[in-house]
C-alpha cells in the first residue's frame, strides 16, 4: 500500500483547489440564491484547462485515471459544488458518449469541446421510470431516413447550455434501448423547459426536457440500434465516485468556511467528528477511485461503499458544521445553509444511498443481483 | 498511491491470519480463563515476525482481533513496550494501557491492571526523556476496583485510585501514537469479526415458516451495509495514518475515532441481527460486544 499522491495528481489538484477559491467560491451563493445556472463558471474551467478530463491524451484531453479525476472535482466542488457537478456529469456524458461515436462524431464532439467549451449531458431519468437506463418511456419513431422522439426527460443537467445531449429512447419497432446524440441548439421540438428550482445544486440547470417529435437523422443513433449496453456501460464506476467526490467537496465547502469564521478550534466532538468523517470518506473514495482504474472483484463493493460514505459523511458534516456556527451565535449563514442543501444532492443521485446499501449487502452475502 | 499490500505487508498478514486461525478454537477458554493468555502470546509472537513499521503492526494486529482482541492487545502492548521501554516489561505492560492510549489525561487516576499483580505501575518515558523504570506501590486501601467486563483474555482490573500517586511521566510521541494506532487497529479486527458473524447468520438462519433466509429481507441487508461502510471508512484511514506515521506522524486521533465507532456500530449491529442467540456464550456476539465496550472504555 502506498498513500502518497504522485505528482502529477497533486500539481492538478493545487491548480484545481485554487481555481476553486480564487474563481468559484465568490459567486457559488450568488448563484444558489438567484438559481442562475453555472456556464459561465464552466467557461472560466474551460479556460483554465480543465475541461476535457476524460478525453483521451492522443484526441487531445487530459485523459486523467480516476484517481485524478475525483480529486479534481471534489477540489471544484469545495469552492462551487454545482459547478463540479455540472463538469463531473460534463466528462462522463463526453466520454460515454466518445465510446460509440462514429469517428465524424467524435471529430466534432471534441473539437468543440476543445475550441468552443462545448458541453455535454445525459437525458436518461424520466419522470415515471426513474434513472433506470434500461427502461426509458421515450419512444423512438421511425420517419423517413431519421427518428422522431417522444417523451420526458428530468433532471437533465447541464440541459440549458449543453451541446451535445445523449438521449436514451426505446423504439417502436425494435427491442432494447438506444442512445441518440442531439444536439439541442439545432434540433427542433428539444425543448428545454428551465423549470429547474431544487433543494440543492440549484445552480445547475437540471431542467426537465420534453421531447416533442424531436427529429434526428439515422445515424444519430449511437452504436447499433437497441443496444445500448455497450454506452452504459461504458459509463462504468466513474459517475458514481464523480458524484461522491462533489459530495465530499460540498462538505469540505462547509469546513473551509467554519475556516473562515475561525471556528475550527479547540477541539470539541463536533469538530473531531467531523475531521474523522472527512478522513474517512477521502480514504475511501481514492481507494474507489484506484480500483475502478483496474477493475477486479473488489471493485464492485469499493464503489457503492466510497459513494455511500462520501454521501452520508457529507450529510453529517454539514449538519455539525451548522451545528457548530450556531453554537458560536451565528445563524443562517449562506455558505453553509448552501452547502447544508447541496450536500443532500449525492445521496439520492444515481447509486443512491439505498442501493449503494443493497450492492453492499449483497456482495457481502454472496447473492446476485 | 496504491491500495495493494506489498509482498512484505502481506507476510504479516498471512502469519497473523494463519495465528488468528489457530487460536480461534480456544478463544472462548481464553476469555473465560480456562487457559493462559501469556503462553499463546509466546506462540504468536514467535510465529509473526517483528514489525518493522507501524502499519506492518497495524496489519498484523488486525488480523489477531478478529480471533482475540485480548490477544490482539497483548502483542502490541508487548510490542510497543519493546520498541519504546524495556524489553523486560512483557505482559506487565497492560498496567499502563489507559495511560499508554491516552498519554496521561487529567482526572482520576486509573490504572489497569491484571489480575494477581499486586499494584505494579509501570512507567514509560521517550527514549530521550528520564530512563525506564517499574515503580510499584502498594494497593490503597480507598481504591475502588472493577473487573472489566471486555477484553477479560488479559484479566485486567481497573483501580480508582482516591491518591494519585503515579508519576506523570508516560509515553508522549511515537509510542503513544503507535499504541492508539494499533489500539486502532483491535478495534478494526473486531468490527470485522462482528460483520462477518453477522452476514454468516444472516446466510445460515430462515424465518419459519416460510423458511425463508433471513439475508432475502433488505432491512437486514442495509443493517449489514451500513456496518460495512463503517468498517472501511475506518480501516483505510488507520492504514493511511500508519503509514503517515512512519514519515510525519498524521491522522492518528482519526483513525482511532472512526475505529472505536466503527467497532461500536458493529458489535452492536452484530447483537441486533442474532437475536436471542446473540446473548449465548456459544456464540461470539455477546464477548465481541463486551470487548468493543472495553476497548471504546480503553480509547479515552
Amino acid at each position: 500500500m502506498e498513500f502518497a499522491l504522485d505528482s502529477q495528481t497533486q500539481i492538478v489538484e493545487d491548480r484545481a483547489r485554487r481555481f476553486a477559491r480564487e474563481v468559484l467560491a465568490p459567486r457559488a451563493n450568488e448563484l444558489d440564491r438567484t438559481g442562475a445556472g453555472v456556464d459561465e463558471q464552466l467557461r472560466a474551467v474551460h479556460a483554465a484547462g480543465l475541461f476535457e478530463l476524460l478525453i483521451d491524451r492522443d484526441e487531445g484531453g487530459l485523459g486523467v485515471e480516476p484517481l485524478l479525476f475525483v480529486r479534481a472535482i471534489r477540489a471544484l466542488a469545495s469552492g462551487c459544488p454545482s459547478t463540479a457537478l455540472c463538469l463531473c456529469l460534463h466528462a462522463v456524458s463526453a466520454a460515454t458518449l466518445l465510446v460509440a461515436a462514429r469517428p465524424d462524431q467524435r471529430r466534432k464532439v471534441i473539437d468543440g469541446i476543445r475550441h468552443d467549451g462545448a458541453v455535454c449531458a445525459v437525458a436518461v431519468s424520466e419522470p415515471r421510470t426513474g434513472a433506470n437506463p434500461n427502461a426509458p418511456e421515450t419512444l423512438a419513431v421511425r420517419s423517413g431516413d431519421g427518428y422522431l422522439l417522444s417523451g420526458v426527460k428530468s433532471f437533465v443537467t447541464n440541459a440549458r447550455w449543453a451541446s451535445f445531449v445523449l438521449v436514451a429512447a426505446v423504439h417502436e419497432d425494435l427491442p432494447g434501448v438506444s442512445h441518440f446524440l442531439v444536439e439541442p441548439f439545432s434540433t427542433p421540438g428539444f425543448e428545454v423547459c428551465r423549470d429547474w428550482s431544487g433543494f440543492g445544486m440549484r445552480a445547475t440547470g437540471s431542467d426537465r426536457v420534453v421531447l416533442d417529435r424531436c427529429r434526428v437523422a439515422g445515424d444519430a443513433v449511437l452504436g447499433e440500434p437497441g443496444k445500448s449496453a455497450q454506452v452504459t456501460r461504458s459509463r462504468g464506476p466513474v459517475t458514481p465516485l464523480g458524484q461522491a467526490a462533489v459530495s465530499l467537496g460540498a462538505a469540505e465547502n462547509a469546513v473551509s468556511r467554519l475556516a473562515e469564521l475561525d471556528l475550527l478550534a479547540p477541539e470539541t466532538p463536533a469538530r473531531r467528528e467531523v475531521r474523522a468523517r472527512l478522513a474517512a470518506a477521502s480514504a475511501l473514495l481514492d481507494r474507489a477511485a484506484i480500483h475502478a482504474a483496474r477493475p477486479s472483484p473488489a471493485t464492485q463493493r469499493a464503489v457503492p461503499e466510497a459513494k455511500l460514505v462520501c454521501d452520508t459523511a457529507a450529510i453529517r458534516i454539514a449538519d455539525l458544521a451548522d451545528e457548530i456556527a450556531r453554537s458560536a451565535g451565528i445563524f443562517g449563514d449562506p455558505t453553509l445553509d448552501r452547502c447544508r442543501r447541496d450536500v443532500r444532492a449525492g445521496a439520492v443521485m444515481t447509486l443512491n444511498a439505498e442501493v449503494c446499501r443493497d450492492n453492499i449487502a449483497r456482495s457481502l452475502l454472496g447473492m446476485g443481483k | 498511491m496504491d491500495c495493494q499490500l506489498t509482498p512484505g505487508q502481506r507476510r504479516f498478514v498471512d502469519a497473523a491470519r494463519i495465528e488468528a486461525e489457530r487460536v480461534l478454537p480456544i478463544v472462548a477458554a481464553l476469555d473465560a480463563g480456562g487457559l493462559e493468555l501469556a503462553s499463546e502470546l509466546r506462540r504468536v509472537r514467535q510465529a509473526v515476525p517483528a514489525p518493522m513499521s507501524a502499519l506492518e503492526l497495524v496489519l498484523a494486529v488486525e488480523q489477531l482481533a478478529r480471533a482475540s482482541a485480548s490477544l490482539a492487545t497483548a502483542f502490541w502492548l508487548v510490542d510497543v513496550a519493546g520498541r519504546f521501554g524495556p524489553k523486560q516489561i512483557e505482559l506487565a505492560a497492560v498496567e499502563g494501557l489507559r495511560r499508554l492510549l491516552n498519554g496521561g489525561l487529567g482526572g482520576p487516576d486509573i490504572a489497569v491492571r491484571p489480575a494477581g499483580a499486586t499494584a505494579v505501575v509501570t512507567v514509560l518515558s521517550s527514549p530521550i526523556g528520564p530512563a525506564f523504570g517499574v515503580a510499584e506501590r502498594p494497593s490503597a486501601s480507598g481504591d475502588s476496583v472493577h473487573e472489566l467486563s471486555g477484553l477479560r483474555g488479559l484479566r485486567l482490573t481497573v483501580t480508582m485510585s482516591v491518591e494519585p500517586d503515579i508519576p506523570a511521566v508516560w509515553p508522549v510521541g511515537d509510542a503513544q501514537r503507535w499504541a492508539r494506532l494499533a489500539h486502532a487497529a483491535v478495534c478494526v479486527g473486531v468490527a470485522q469479526r462482528a460483520l462477518d458473524e453477522a452476514c454468516q447468520h444472516l446466510v445460515d438462519r430462515v424465518k419459519m415458516p416460510e423458511n425463508q433466509p433471513l439475508s432475502t429481507f433488505q432491512g437486514l441487508r442495509f443493517m449489514v451495509a451500513d456496518v460495512d461502510a463503517a468498517v472501511e471508512g475506518a480501516r483505510w484511514p488507520l492504514y493511511a495514518a500508519a503509514a503517515a506515521l512512519d514519515q510525519v506522524g498524521d491522522g492518528v486521533g482519526d483513525a482511532v475515532w472512526l475505529a472505536t465507532t466503527a467497532v461500536q456500530l458493529a458489535t452492536t449491529t452484530a447483537l441486533q441481527i442474532a437475536g436471542g442467540t446473540g446473548f449465548s456464550p456459544d456464540k461470539p456476539f455477546e464477548r465481541l460486544a463486551r470487548d468493543a465496550w472495553a476497548l471504546v472504555a480503553l480509547s479515552g
